[in-house]
């Protein structure tokens, strides 16, 4: 116990420290987006376009007059439901069919690793998020399933080698002799043991979420406008660009810092989770 | 090499096939009638009687399921992949206009976003924390940075406060100079997030390959530094990379719909967010088709190129 703290102490330097300080503050801070923030929908033509560091408008507002600190923050929450949502659904079906087809092999390993992950993967996730996107139209719940299934296939490869390696060990033999059903074994016995390299990976697939759906909101496609998201603010600021640079900067930079964070926090999970991957690559 | 060529050359066909039955299928998983979704004003929910049923016509939704996917199989190998919505235009006219643009655009960053990436990459494997720590910290960036950003800022730099290059559009090859100051900044754009991956794969192989034994042999029977590095450490770092590359550059072709639309630069991506926009179901599914074709065909490219870097693979 004392040796796993210590790693866990080593793994996280100052930067990283302030990776997982900055995530928990933006959690927090849109979680609490109603009480803290104006209303982000407000216009105000009087006071539209107000530089950074006004007294009522801490970060000024936009074109509209709408205070982009209280959009960053309700924009930043929706993206965070949003990517943790998609990466949850990623993770349980991508597991699932990884899981299965590990364990099962043949015809299984057919079905569900080349039928449905092989076939996800010849295609780049924006492409056919897209024509999805089409056909049900733009919102929510049709951006966290479809993400959701488009990154499926990093939990499901990983998923899927992990239980190669581990199905003919001793201890996944012994559940099975003392007569655990495949239910059982999978969830119970294998999947406990693979667990670390998936929570690494849903780190990075939260960051990837972030990027691919914040493009989408970008375009218009994303969350529906006016309600505000960090894509539509970088959009919308672009027609203020020359004379008010904030409405881009402030956004972009937002959303580069917060997958960032994400990336490092997974580094981060990596090292504490996996140390031997840690040696193997420091070498 | 031919029976290794044959049977990569069928596996892509098989998936080609997959992913033409998975667009065949997502329209018609909608719950309800799709042309009555798709048809114009479908959205709201108020499209007339004779629109539904005109693009229930087009779609060939009519007909019965197993001869529509025929219909749309068979279209695809004679290269017929329907109308248009808007103005009834062939899908494919519509987009072979497109697809060089795009296309362009793709290689000239694959291009840029390999040459930064690799000496990015090598610069990191560099002795010394600081070299190491500079190329860390930017592909760090480089990776978590959004391309559209990526676009937008550098719009913001280069063509507001600097002036020097043009905002976006497009000028055909008639004026090369104006031509190539266009594509320039969609192009450094679409390579920025493109050579960071590269950097780390390229860096991650060259530490890799540097503790195999061949290389420690190398050392041993006293060839310099800067040989073994070339002969035996780089060369075999470079083959794993170009793997990811190729997957990478895949990726791009999504990228460059963002970029299109950051540049208004008329290409694939462009016609695809106009048509999403007007919900013109034929032009993004004709996109989406052949998006899916040249990815499958690209990673034939890579798998054929490894198996030639690395003859061990064949088998």
């Amino acid at each position: 116990m004392r040796t796993r703290y210590r790693r866990m102490l080593r793994a996280f330097g100052p930067l990283r420290w302030g990776a997982v300080v900055f995530l928990l503050v933006v959690i927090i801070a849109s979680a609490l987006a109603p009480l803290l923030a104006q209303d982000p929908l407000a216009q105000d033509y009087v006071n539209a376009g107000l530089p950074v560091g006004s007294p009522s408008h801490l970060l000024g507002t936009d074109g509209f007059g709408r205070d982009t600190l209280s959009r960053l923050l309700y924009g930043a929450g929706v993206e965070l439901i949003i990517a943790s949502g998609a990466t949850a659904v990623a993770v349980t079906f991508g597991t699932t069919l990884g899981l299965l087809g590990g364990y099962f092999g043949g015809v299984v390993e057919t079905l569900t690793m080349r039928l449905v992950i092989d076939v996800l993967l010849a295609l780049p996730p924006v492409v056919l998020a897209l024509l999805i996107v089409t056909i049900y139209g733009p919102g929510v719940v049709t951006l966290i399933v479809t993400m959701g299934v488009l990154f499926s296939p990093v939990f499901a490869r990983t998923a899927y080698g992990q239980t190669l390696s581990v199905r003919r060990t001793e201890y996944v033999e012994a559940a099975r002799a003392f007569g655990a059903g495949a239910p059982r074994i999978l969830f119970g016995t294998v999947l406990p043991n693979i667990s670390a390299p998936l929570v690494v990976q849903a780190s990075v697939v939260i960051a990837a979420s972030i990027l691919l759906e914040s493009g989408l909101s970008y375009l218009g496609l994303g969350v529906v406008p006016p309600a505000p998201s960090l894509g539509s603010m970088v959009a919308d600021g672009q027609r203020f660009m020359a004379t008010q640079p904030q409405l881009i900067l402030i956004p972009s930079l937002f959303i580069v810092l917060v997958t960032l964070s994400f990336s490092l926090l997974g580094d981060t999970l990596r090292d504490w989770l996996d140390p031997r991957g840690k040696a193997a690559r420091d070498v | 090499m031919i029976r290794y060529l044959l049977r990569r050359l069928a596996t892509a066909i098989v998936l080609v096939f997959l992913v033409l039955t998975l667009i065949f299928f997502v329209i018609r998983a909608v719950p309800g009638d799709p042309a009555q979704l798709l048809a114009p004003g479908g959205s709201t929910g108020e499209a007339t009687e004779e629109a539904v049923e005109q693009t229930r016509e087009l779609l060939g939704l009519n007909r019965p399921l197993l001869q529509q996917f025929t219909d749309f199989v068979g279209g695809v190998i004679t290269g017929n992949l329907g109308t248009s919505f808007e103005g009834g235009r062939p899908v494919t006219v519509a987009v072979l206009e497109r697809l060089p643009n795009s296309l362009e655009l793709v290689a000239i960053a694959s291009l840029l976003g390999i040459l930064i990436g690799v000496v990015l990459g090598v610069v990191g494997t560099l002795r010394g924390r600081f070299a190491d720590l500079v190329v860390t910290a930017t592909t760090s960036f480089g990776i978590s940075v959004p391309v559209y950003v990526v676009g937008v800022v550098l719009v913001y730099v280069f063509a507001i406060i600097l002036g020097w290059l043009p905002a976006g559009g497009y000028a055909g090859w008639e004026d090369p100079a104006r031509h190539i100051r266009q594509l320039l900044l969609p192009a450094v754009t679409l390579a920025i997030p493109f050579s960071a991956t590269v950097a780390r794969m390229t860096r991650a192989s060259i530490l890799e390959t540097r503790t195999q034994d061949w290389v420690r042999t190398a050392r041993s029977w006293g060839m310099g530094p800067r040989e073994v590095f070339l002969r035996h450490v780089f060369r075999n770092a470079l083959t794993p990379v170009v793997t990811s590359i190729g997957l990478q550059i895949g990726l791009m072709l999504g990228g460059t719909i963002l970029v299109e639309s950051v540049f208004s630069y008329p290409g694939l991506g462009r016609l695809m967010i106009e048509a999403v926009q007007d919900r013109d179901y034929p032009i993004v599914q004709g996109v989406v088709v052949i998006i899916a074709i040249i990815f499958i065909g690209l990673n034939i490219v890579v798998d054929l190129l490894y198996g030639v870097l690395d003859p061990r693979v064949r088998r």
